[in-house]
């Protein structure tokens, strides 16, 4: 049978105007869905690409030449490289020839300590190509003299300044402007004694005629490439990497969260006319027609609500991204993108997810049949239908085998963000289409107690949670979508911060541990000050890098620490699976098990330096949280720097004496030395520190639309009931009980929701934490219960606030 | 004999000024306790406006509304909730809709009047109240489970738990066949006579109107005469005779 599109648009069009309440609740959820897509998915856009900068450091340099030192190794598919670590110094031959084609000005750029705060120290020469010029004194020329350029200080001053080589005072002879960063300009002679490995040099020549000269010994950097040298460019890349990361995670929440609440709405909402559908069918509609009626309505409202939501995320976009630079998650430069397709594909994404929530249930409505008109209420037959089952177990398929997959192969992808985050909404997806079947018994068991009670109300909340299972599992679906992300996420995030920090307080046993303090790093006359310690037992860790082929497919760069194998058992206690930590040598290596290598198996690597070294293995460690890396000795890690300095106390000393005696050699040097519980402690408080703001932030902005997700669903529910409230009114309720029916129907939706997101909690952390057991020994987990209990109390509040509002007219009349 | 209910000078107006609908105009009626009273009219007669009015559902504009028994009560003066609790205590309801609550088993539909007003419910009053109407071993069912005519003996067996003095139906038969109707009135004429129940029903049917003791007619809001021995064939010619003169009216 044809239907003119008018009648269809029509009918559509009265169908909009009728059920205000349902339609209103759709649109705001379609807007604000499509709204916080388009506004994430244009942030998201910014992270691409940092601004183009002009260059500042050597704006003024002709041809720049850097040192390049890479290991190259032949694999199966050809040779892979990898940059060696250090400093790799430009060859005296290069220069020689360079200094041939033109005047060869040194550069050095090295870390130093101020009593207010870190620097970069480099030598006069170098300034003039950032046209740095003294504003007022002159310029360093002794050895004892520093130009500052750090905003502070006056000409004249002494001042200590902490080096590489321990502290010492210079007298500042000269301010100038502070540029990008706070800098402490040396003699030139000066700074080559504090950082004398010389990797990079100005050439004042021709950019074509440096680069036939240096060939592959280094890199070059001519014209706009200089502007890779600035620190800004480094800055701007790890901020980019980091607001990517975050806005990326955000993004997919938010989309996920969009989809999930714009489908459910629309097919909460044609569920609640299930009248409405069979009057039209007993007036002659034949299903195809209801279903038509029901798409077209889709598409009315998908466009209105999706071109609303396009302008309300172009608003949105930009405070957003205010809001990451206010909050210091994005660089101050940070804006959104300029593509307007992010815009446009959330407009598509939101009428084809209304087209799609519509459709399923379309199909529900075409197939009311026409009696239903005759009943004045009805129950909404629970179970599900032969397509949401196949999406619901394949949805907890997925959820399953992303959580077992990592089990068996690799646990420690589970404790990556990028893993648990896609598990957390899998899982939640299958809770909620599933929700019909999980809810009876979940609702049977709560209410249980109601009915117990005497009076009305707990039997009438208990029987119409039970009846109506289906509308119970509908209303409890935003609360488990909220309750779920925020248990999940937080608990989740929370789980693996405490694996990580506990798995480093366990690991270091020494009594005390040395911090650089005011110096810029650790350095060996801060270890010679504290052996010199009486009763001080001082160990060293370095910091070192090995390159691993594996499979003769891949070049791996893997974490090392350089020590003295007495150190084991002392101040280092490692998690051993198998073998002797303490029979290192330097023939031998310590491994954990992500490195796959038996105990007693000869490993052959590169060392830092790119040298092949065979080893073999004599102890492999759990892999642990955070990886626990490998362990070789000095012998095998040229070039490393110090990583940790641990004191423990030699038998029959004092241990406050030895605290005593630390703080007065470590003074002079600028560095500290705590205790291992205020060093366990600060390592604590320190850990995800940055990304748990950011988690919040992404949960703030999810949870406050879920939230509304939860007062649309109430609001539609309750109104929809008020046939019901009549008969009870008809049946002698009054107004007091009818509330008091409703709170506690509300309460009861609160508490399946709630349970099935605890279920959704215990999938997913009990996954984290059987991968933590098999990683470090213990599968602790960490529930955020205070984080979470507001969440489920703020869900409460506005799930009555919505219900009672809903409710509250026309309550009083029968 | 007192007095179930007595009406006095009702009034009730729908709308203002020329769209005004009189749907009461003056209407002073009694009902007598232990009498079943069948009220008649053509459409929009206001008979189910007097019902609502009488029962407290709705208020009147003027008049007054005067429930009889032990404990004379005046309605029209009452807050919301008094009423709802008089309602509840001493007044019984049937609906052309049954207005069962479909999330209620028949037993539990049976028992919530008493539950709401806070008393305990014995399931065996629970079962007398089924079995006296005739739906033994029917307490487990839910609404949409049962046929009409079961839904509106589960409605009426609802109604009387509470023991009221009033039962008020209105077009208790209106959604029945014709065998499930003569059950339900049989029943209600039976209470009537056996138990002395008070019953005021609302119906256009002449059959229905014939298991009642008194008919009473209304037209354009007013009283129009009465039938003190029902059958069909008189009730039946009673009302022509008020759709001839309303149409001669026009």
């Amino acid at each position: 049978m044809l239907t003119s599109p008018f009648t269809l648009i029509t009918m559509a069009w009265r169908g909009l105007r009728s059920r205000w309440t349902t339609f209103a609740a759709t649109f705001v959820a379609l807007a604000l869905g499509v709204g916080l897509v388009a506004a994430m998915g244009q942030v998201l856009a910014g992270t691409f690409s940092a601004p183009d900068r002009e260059p500042v450091r050597y704006a003024e340099a002709p041809v720049v030449v850097r040192s390049l030192a890479e290991l190259r190794v032949e694999a199966e598919h050809g040779p892979r490289t990898e940059p060696l670590p250090g400093a790799h110094p430009l060859s005296p031959a290069l220069l020689d020839r360079l200094a041939e084609a033109g005047e060869v000005t040194v550069d050095r750029v090295f870390e130093v300590g101020l009593p207010d705060g870190p620097a970069t120290g480099r030598p006069w020469a170098a300034a003039r190509f950032s046209g740095t010029e003294p504003v007022s004194g002159r310029a360093p020329v002794g050895a004892g003299e520093v130009t500052l350029a750090t905003g502070a200080g006056e000409v004249g001053d002494e001042l200590t300044v902490y080096t590489g080589l321990g502290p010492a005072r210079y007298q500042v002879v000269g301010l100038a402007p502070v540029g990008e960063e706070a800098t402490v300009y040396f003699s030139d002679a000066e700074a080559a004694r504090l950082d004398p490995v010389v990797r990079l040099v100005v050439v004042d020549a021709a950019e074509e005629t440096v680069r036939g000269i240096v060939g592959s010994e280094g890199e070059v950097f001519a014209g706009d490439e200089r502007s890779l040298l600035d620190p800004a460019n480094a800055r701007d890349t790890e901020a980019l990497v980091a607001a990517n990361s975050l806005v990326g995670t955000a993004g997919g929440i938010a989309a996920f969260v969009s989809i999930f609440v714009v489908a459910s709405t629309f097919a909460f909402a044609v569920g609640q006319r299930r009248r409405e559908f069979a009057l039209l069918r007993a007036a002659g509609a034949t299903p195809r027609q209801v279903r038509r009626t029901v798409m077209t309505e889709a598409t009315l409202l998908g466009l209105a609500g999706s071109a609303a939501g396009c302008a309300l995320g172009d608003l949105g976009g930009p405070e957003l991204a205010a809001w990451l630079r206010e909050l210091g998650m994005a660089p101050p430069w940070f804006v959104v993108g300029s593509s307007p397709a992010p815009v446009y594909l959330a407009f598509a994404v939101g009428v084809l997810v209304s087209w799609c929530g519509a459709w399923a249930a379309s199909r529900r409505a075409g197939g009311i049949g026409p009696t239903e008109t005759l009943r004045e209420t009805h129950v909404q037959p629970s179970g599900l239908s032969p397509l949401r089952w196949v999406f619901g177990l394949a949805a907890l398929a997925g959820a399953l085998a992303m959580l077992v997959q990592p089990l068996l192969e690799g646990p420690a992808s589970l404790l990556k963000r990028k893993q648990y985050t896609p598990l957390v909404l899998l899982v939640l997806i299958a809770l909620a289409v599933l929700a019909p079947v999980l809810v009876p018994p979940v609702a049977r068991l709560v209410t249980w107690p109601l009915s117990r009670l005497r009076g009305a109300t707990g039997m009438l909340a208990r029987e119409s949670a039970l009846a109506a299972s289906g509308r119970t599992a509908a209303t409890a679906a935003p609360v488990l979508l909220t309750v779920g992300l925020a248990v999940c996420l937080l608990g989740a995030a929370a789980t693996v911060d405490n694996a990580r920090t506990e798995e480093e307080a366990a690991r270091v046993t020494a009594e005390y541990v040395i911090g650089p303090g005011l110096s810029p790093h650790l350095t060996e006359e801060m270890a010679t000050a504290a052996a010199g310690v009486p009763g001080a037992e001082v160990t060293a860790t370095r910091e070192t890098v090995l390159f691993d082929l594996e499979e003769d497919t891949a070049l791996l760069r893997r974490q090392a620490r350089a020590v003295d194998p007495a150190v084991f058992g002392a101040s280092l206690t490692l998690p051993v699976l198998a073998g002797a930590p303490a029979e290192l040598d330097d023939d031998s290596i310590v491994v954990d098990t992500e490195w796959g290598r038996e105990l007693g198996e000869r490993v052959s690597i590169w060392r830092a330096d790119g040298s092949p070294v065979t080893l073999r293995v004599v102890a492999v460690l759990r892999e642990g949280a955070g990886g626990n890396g490998a362990y070789v000795t000095a012998a095998n890690a040229p070039g490393a720097e110090l990583g940790e300095l641990l004191v423990s106390t030699g038998e029959g000393s004092d241990s406050a004496v030895v605290a005593a005696g630390l703080r007065a050699a470590l003074e002079p040097l600028g560095a500290e030395s705590v205790s291992r519980a205020e060093w366990a402690s600060a390592e604590r408080a320190e850990a995800g520190g940055a990304t748990r703001l950011g988690m919040r932030v992404v949960l703030g902005i999810a949870l406050t639309y879920t939230g509304l997700f939860v007062a649309g669903t109430l609001v539609m529910a309750t109104r929809d009931r008020r046939p019901e409230r009549r008969l009870l009114r008809m049946a002698g309720a009054t107004s007091r009980q009818l509330l008091q029916v409703l709170a506690l129907e509300t309460v009861l939706v609160l508490v399946v929701g709630t349970l099935l997101a605890a279920l959704a909690g215990v999938l997913v952390l009990g996954g984290m934490s059987l991968a933590l057991l098999t990683l470090t020994g213990t599968g602790a987990v960490v529930v955020p219960w205070a984080l979470t209990g507001a969440v489920v109390g703020a869900c409460g509040l506005v799930a009555l606030a919505s219900a009672v509002g809903a409710a509250l007219p026309g309550l009083s009349r029968p | 004999m007192t007095n179930a209910v007595r009406l006095t000078g009702l009034r009730k107006t729908y709308g203002a000024g020329e769209s005004a609908v009189h749907a009461l105009a003056d209407v002073s009626l009694s009902f007598a306790t232990g009498g079943f009273t069948a009220v008649m009219g053509p459409s929009g007669s206001g008979k189910s406006t007097l019902l609502q009015c009488a029962a407290g559902l709705d208020r009147p504009d003027a008049g007054s509304v005067l429930l009889g028994g032990g404990d004379p009560v005046e309605l029209t003066g009452l807050s919301e909730k008094r009423l709802t609790v008089l309602r509840r205590e001493r007044i019984g309801f049937v609906f052309q809709s049954f207005n069962l609550l479909p999330t209620l088993t028949a037993e539990q539909n049976v028992g919530l009047p008493v539950r709401l007003a806070g008393r305990r419910v014995r399931r065996s009053a629970l079962r007398e109240a089924l079995s006296q109407v005739g739906l033994e071993g029917r307490g487990g069912h839910r609404p949409h489970q049962l046929s009409g005519g079961q839904q509106q003996r589960v409605a009426l067996a609802r109604a009387l738990v509470t023991r009221p003095a009033v039962l008020f139906a209105d077009e208790p038969t209106g959604a029945l066949d014709t065998e499930a109707s003569g059950q339900v009135l049989r029943l209600l004429r039976g209470l009537v006579d056996a138990h002395g129940l008070t019953v005021i029903m609302v119906t256009h049917d002449p059959v229905a109107a014939s298991y009642a003791h008194r008919v009473v007619f209304l037209a354009d809001g007013r009283p129009a005469g009465e039938e003190r021995s029902p059958s069909p064939e008189r009730v039946a010619a009673a009302l022509a005779g008020l759709r001839t003169a309303a149409v001669a009216a026009c």
